[in-house]
């Protein structure tokens, strides 16, 4: 059974029109499908249909979706989910766009993970066949090449993180600890292939997204995103840094509906055989904001 | 102006076509173009006052509106606007994405402070103190 890795994030904006420019013409996105106030995008080095999917109306999260290797483990992800007392419904093929059958499962965060193996190919931008490595006819803005992991917020980390091992086989990369003797956990970061983290939850309040994240190149893509979020005059929350959690590189910054986005380059390789790291409270500044050692205030209450 | 704004005064715009918005508990006291939002006029003024997103969707940067109206251009979520703890008879803003319709007053939260960034650079302003 495996869970291949975050497939889609379905968030509400206030203003479709200025989120589609910003996530289009400045993280340079491609609108694949829109109907009904509702705009699917996916990036130029994912092969999947959608990727990030825009609705108009409000702020926050709607659900995320991860992709599952095949329906044999959906089925035997089902029966775990189940066993484990958690919520969780069939899905069916057309539910969503060009999604097919899967699981919507409720976490005991009360957000809405659904699961699939099957969704339309549509291809990367640079193919199959003797790709360049980039298109050549060029990205707009920052052309960030694909989605990489969302950070959550619960009220019970402990759960959610028994949760996601015991149903999904998730593994903890990194785990922030505090309280006497370091026994309460106040955040996880989980993988489920080799990444540093595919999923990643902090303390706060129930079905609340903190970030979705996009892989970039390098340091110097980095630096480039930052050139181009100056330019759109994009709020930036912090970056370009070094996180200590997950060794990544990161700027963290807002889409035009308050939703924290980031860029997020490097980190190492982790898999079945790696060995969590621990980080406590007292160094928890360096962990999240490594170059900084200091975090702004609102940085883990803001939440959308 | 005192403490007590004179009601007519609220009312009129400033010949430049500005309105005046000033930031309780500090009394400072800033001029707002009309294509700015109280956060753009305080940036381009030399301060900093609590926000994150600047774009209406965190909450981060509400203050209570005082006295005076403003709009917003792009929608903006009322729970957010009104945020978790809604008192009665008192009205909330975003500053981040505000354009004042009026002279406007505005009161941070206790643990908000409006933060003068550029007083190292030796510049005055006026204050309503
Ligand atoms: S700073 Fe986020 S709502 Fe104003």
């Amino acid at each position: 059974m495996s869970v291949l890795r975050l497939g889609y994030v379905h968030i509400n904006v206030t203003d479709l029109a200025e989120a589609k420019n910003h996530y289009i013409n400045t993280l340079g996105m491609d609108a694949v499908h829109e109907e009904d106030g509702t705009v699917y995008l996916k990036s130029w080095d994912e092969a999947d249909h959608h990727s990030v999917v825009l609705s108009e109306g409000g702020v926050g999260l709607t659900k995320l979706g991860y992709k599952v290797s095949d329906a044999d483990s959906l089925a035997e992800i089902e029966t775990r989910v189940r066993a484990f007392g958690a919520t969780c419904e069939r899905m069916s093929k057309g539910d969503n766009q060009s999604v097919g059958d899967g699981l919507r499962v409720t976490l005991p965060s009360e957000h809405t993970l659904e699961l699939y193996s099957d969704i339309e190919y549509v291809g990367t931008a640079t193919g199959l066949w003797n790709p360049d490595p980039w298109p050549r006819g060029g990205t707009r803005g920052i052309g960030v090449p694909r989605l990489d992991h969302t950070l959550i917020t619960t009220e019970d980390p402990a759960l959610l993180e028994r949760f996601l091992s015991e149903a999904l086989d998730f593994q903890a990369a990194e785990r922030l600890v505090g309280g006497e003797d370091n026994t309460e956990l106040v955040g996880s970061w989980m993988f489920c292939g080799e990444q540093p983290h595919d999923i990643a939850f902090v303390q706060g309040e129930n079905g609340k997204l903190h970030h979705f994240a996009y892989h970039i190149a390098d340091w110097s893509a980095l630096l480039h995103a930052g050139d181009v979020f100056s330019m759109d005059d994009v709020p930036i929350d912090f970056g370009p840094a070094r996180h200590g959690i997950t060794r990544g590189e990161t700027i963290y910054f807002f889409d035009p509906s308050g939703n924290r986005n980031e860029v997020f380059s490097g980190g190492y390789r982790t898999g079945k055989d790696f060995r969590t790291i621990t980080w406590t409270m007292d160094q928890a500044a360096r962990g999240i904001n490594f170059t900084h050692r200091e975090l702004d205030q609102n940085f883990l209450t803001v939440v959308t | 102006m005192g403490d007590t704004p004179d009601a007519r005064a609220i009312e009129a715009p400033r010949p430049n076509g500005e309105f005046q918005v000033t930031v309780f508990p500090d009394r400072i006291r800033i001029g707002v173009r009309a294509d700015e939002t109280i956060v753009d006029a305080l940036r381009r003024q030399g301060y900093r006052s609590r926000y994150k997103c600047r774009r209406g969707g965190c909450g981060a940067c509400r203050a209570v509106l005082v006295d005076g109206t403003v709009a917003y251009r792009t929608p903006v979520s009322e729970t957010v606007v009104d945020g978790p703890d809604r008192e009665p008879g008192q009205q909330k803003c975003l500053p981040c994405r505000a354009f004042p319709q009026s002279d406007v007053i505005i009161e941070l939260g206790e643990r908000d402070r409006l933060v003068d960034v550029l007083a190292g650079l030796g510049r005055s302003r006026e204050r309503t103190t």
